[in-house]
């Protein structure tokens, strides 16, 4: 009873998506770079060129996948979390700020505190457009997403005016004292303990949506919400725990954004985490442990076509319409089944 | 003289790759124009993967489809309408939000030359066919808010408003009411006068023999045989159904099956019953407390048909039927008795205690199972596995530390499919199963936890006779044990079968509380339709 789709099949079709965007790209790189196997060259191995792109290339799959999991609760719950950036957002400044207040304490107090505030924060926002849709049926996709746009442009304010560190020359808080610092585990490379314990966490949330009593219940509330309500399963329940697991998930991946990666919050840094989230949950048809071959390529992708267009005449908006194609290919089929998911719920 | 018929299917075969399951091999199918063809057979024969094929909605293996002179490969069931052939099906498709009129046209709007739909041109149309067909719907009401029957109506002008020649009805008589007359029948005969070719799908032998010209039998895959009604045995029907050959061994399967036996069997029940040691005679049980009495119960609030006043009880080890024509209020009741929706005014109380209002959760803690009318939405978790859908009930019985234990869910499902005679293997979604065992992956899971009250909507809808012959005896079984059943049926039939005592609803009222010892089908139809009883 662990699965309800076929993991073999399912990374078949995403290999197949993935195959087909790999032809689209070899035949239209000869038209858009005049340097066609440079730029092909570097999109295909830029990744692995060093050990530095390689750290940063699995820093960022490793927070992707903790953005795409968090997508899965809420689509595995049957709510649609529409709000993850704001709660990145969100999760990276207050756990900055609370190591930023936090006396000169031990290390892993600290790193746990804010990794703690910033989850709790997370939760907190996307919980809310939970409890609205449990108490008056507000659309959770609808007042997540505008609860996200203001919460992104106040942190913006923030972090641009009263909590701004004028010596940086960024627009960013100060930053993070050292002992904060999640461990590198490559140095140069940014790739840090996060990574780790990202993998831990899917595994952890593999067996609780799998083999848990409350998973279980989460997953029916999901499928089939009448059928849960007759069964004498508690229903209203589970507007707001997948909205606040998934929001406590990307409130995380800010968390580790900040105490690995950035050391600061800073302007716009964590964008784009939010929607990549839910790309990756569709790419990984919404199984835990999928997430992971789909961060990796998803950020593939974006890392291949970022150094492509670096070192060659590659352009941004190609590297784009790439993505969109692995997408496409890869997300039609779930489309359907949320849809009718929705027309049943209704 | 030998007719030519307007459709032949020729050799078809069917292997579901999900499953390995054959569903038919080497069907050959024949459609007479104008004729109306019982397709028969027990669940999962193959009757609804032959008309699903024939429909567009599987595609075959191997074998082929000839109409007139060409042979046809339907695509989707688009490409079979465009060919003549529509489905109505049990589980209806419809857009919820749209009218009954803009359901009925979908996909094929009449526009005039701005591309607007000409909507006084196609309502005319359609009232033309309503009228035509004596299939009444009110076309500005949203889809929503028809019943199951008012579905099945919408889809079947929708095919005649696209013009289909040939109409495979799905189980018909569970969903066409008795309503005023014999609406079925009526419409039947209407659509052979117009001369449309009508496939029924089902497996209540007399209505096959009553309604059809041919009926053609499945049995396990294969097409066993295909008869003149007029000039075929019932008994070798039945044995063709149960074992696919006319010589039958096995007279003591027909014997028992519920299409033998009127409501006689239920009397020789009782009897036996009065044997048992606990249990009480008839004048006796009178006496004891009821299991659960309702008391001047109303409700006339939401979508749902009002009902008024209603009083009755259930007693330990009883089983009362709840009969009427749906709109009547049976859904109502149903909601109320199960928590899905609340009473204005009344008293509802199992045990003694007021349940008025409970949810369902509060009442299956009291020991009461329900199954529902809507199985397929309600009953089941159709993308959930079957073992997923059987612990649903009591998933906690199988937790330690906040996890499931995985080998006792096993051994339980297992134990339950041995016991139910459930076809599936480990794993698979529910909604790959056929519909029969659907159904009995339902009643196993809510029998299982030896209720005291089984509240039972609609219980033969999409059996067979071993399955009827189950559910009959599963019910005793709980009455023997001093447990009770509330049967709630549309079906007369079923209703005197099942039950001790019959009450009968009309315009939301209960018209008569009866023994169903010195009742016949015309007595409860004529209450049915509301001419009052003398007692």
């Amino acid at each position: 009873m662990d699965h309800n789709s076929r993991p073999i099949s399912t990374l078949y079709s995403i290999a197949v998506a993935i195959g087909a965007a790999f032809f689209i790209l070899l035949l239209m790189v000869p038209f858009i770079s005049t340097t066609p196997l440079l730029t092909l060259k570097e999109f295909i191995t830029g990744p692995f060129s060093s050990s530095f792109s390689l750290g940063n290339y699995l820093n960022r799959a490793g927070l992707y996948m903790l953005a795409g999991l968090a997508m899965v609760l809420s689509f595995q719950g049957g709510m649609f979390n529409l709000g993850g950036e704001g709660q990145v957002y969100s999760g990276a400044l207050a756990t900055t700020m609370a190591v930023l207040m936090l006396p000169q304490a031990g290390g892993v107090p600290g790193i746990l505190l804010g990794m703690m505030v910033g989850t709790l924060c997370g939760a907190f926002l996307s919980g809310i457009s939970g409890f609205f849709r449990m108490k008056w049926n507000t659309d959770e996709l609808i007042s997540s997403f505008l609860l996200s746009s203001s919460v992104v442009y106040t942190i913006d304010y923030l972090v641009s005016g009263p909590l701004r560190d004028t010596e940086r020359f960024l627009l960013s808080t100060p930053e993070i004292s050292p002992q904060y610092h999640l461990p590198l585990l490559l140095k140069p490379s940014h790739l840090n303990l996060g990574f780790l314990l990202v993998i831990l966490i899917i595994a952890f949330i593999h067996r609780f949506l799998y083999h848990s009593a409350t998973g279980y219940e989460l997953r029916l509330n999901g499928l089939n919400r009448e059928f849960a309500r007759y069964g004498g399963i508690p229903v209203t329940r589970y507007f707001i725990i997948p909205m606040a697991l998934s929001g406590g998930l990307y409130g995380l991946c800010g968390s580790f954004y900040v105490l690995g990666t950035g050391y600061a919050t800073v302007q716009g840094a964590t964008f784009g985490m939010g929607w990549n989230g839910i790309a990756i949950a569709l790419i990984g048809r919404t199984q835990p442990w999928l997430v992971i071959p789909a961060a990796m390529i998803f950020t593939f992708l974006e890392y291949g076509a970022e150094s492509a267009i670096m070192k060659a005449d590659f352009s941004l908006e190609f590297g784009i319409i790439l993505q969109a194609i692995v997408l496409f290919l890869v997300t039609a089929r779930f489309k359907r089944t949320l849809t009718r998911r929705r027309i049943t719920d209704a | 003289m030998e007719q030519i018929p307007l459709i032949r299917m020729r050799g078809i075969s069917k292997v579901f790759p999900e499953n390995g399951v054959t569903a038919n091999h080497l069907v050959d199918f024949d459609i007479l124009p104008g004729e109306i063809h019982s397709l028969i057979g027990e669940n999962g024969s193959g009757k609804s993967t032959l008309m699903h094929i024939l429909s567009g909605m599987i595609h075959p293996d191997s074998g082929h489809i000839e109409t007139g002179t060409s042979r046809k490969t339907f695509r989707s069931p688009h490409d079979a309408i465009l060919s003549g052939i529509g489905m109505v099906h049990q589980q209806v498709q419809i857009i919820r939000e749209f009218s009954v009129l803009e359901n009925i046209i979908l996909g094929q709007e009449e526009k005039d030359r701005w591309g607007r739909i000409d909507w006084s041109r196609t309502s005319r149309r359609v009232m033309h066919l309503m009228k035509k067909y004596g299939l009444h719907l009110d076309l500005d009401r949203k889809a929503y808010n028809l019943s199951i029957d008012g579905m099945q109506k919408l889809v079947l002008l929708s095919l005649l408003y696209a013009g289909v020649q040939v109409i495979i009805l799905d189980e018909p008589m569970s969903l066409f009411e008795d309503n005023e007359g014999d609406l079925l029948q009526t419409v039947l005969r209407r659509l052979k006068e117009e001369g449309h070719s009508l496939v029924l799908i089902t497996h209540k032998l007399k209505e096959a023999l009553l309604y059809s010209d041919r009926i053609s039998v499945m049995h396990a895959g294969m097409c066993v045989g295909t008869f003149r009604s007029s000039s075929v045995d019932r008994e070798v029907l039945s044995r063709l159904m149960i074992n696919g050959r006319s010589d039958g061994d096995s007279p003591d399967a027909m014997d028992k099956s519920a299409e033998e036996k009127p409501a006689g069997t239920m009397k020789s029940e009782s009897r036996v019953i009065r044997d048992g040691p606990d249990l009480k005679t008839g004048s006796e049980k009178a006496a004891s407390s009821p299991l659960l009495r309702l008391s001047g119960v109303s409700c006339s609030a939401g979508l749902l048909p009002r009902i008024t006043d209603v009083s009755f009880q259930l007693r330990q080890g009883e089983i009362l039927a709840i009969t009427g024509i749906r709109e009547n209020g049976l859904e109502t009741l149903e909601q109320i008795l199960t928590g899905f929706a609340v009473p204005e005014t009344g008293d509802i109380r199992f045990k003694g205690e007021r349940i008025n209002g409970f949810s369902i959760r509060e009442l299956r803690k009291r020991k009461i199972a329900y199954i529902p009318t809507e199985r397929m939405v309600r009953g089941a978790s159709l993308g959930s596995s079957v073992e997923e859908n059987m612990i649903v009930l009591n998933y906690k019985d199988f937790h330690s530390w906040g996890l499931l234990k995985k080998e006792e869910i096993e051994h339980f499902s297992k134990t339950l499919k041995r016991q139910y005679n459930i076809k599936a293997s480990a794993g698979d979604t529910l909604s790959r199963l056929s519909g029969g065992n659907i159904q009995k992956v339902i009643i196993a899971r809510e029998l299982q936890t030896l209720p005291d009250l089984l509240i039972f909507s609609e219980p033969s809808w999409g059996l067979d006779f071993s399955g009827r012959r189950y559910i009959q005896e599963q019910m005793n079984k709980m009455k023997e044990t001093g447990a009770a059943v509330l049967v709630i049926t549309s079906d007369i039939e079923e209703a005197l079968e099942c039950s001790d005592r019959i009450i009968v609803m009309y315009r939301g009222r209960v018209n008569a509380d009866l023994s169903s010892r010195d009742l016949t089908k015309n007595d409860i139809g004529r209450i049915m339709l509301g001419v009052n009883h003398g007692s």
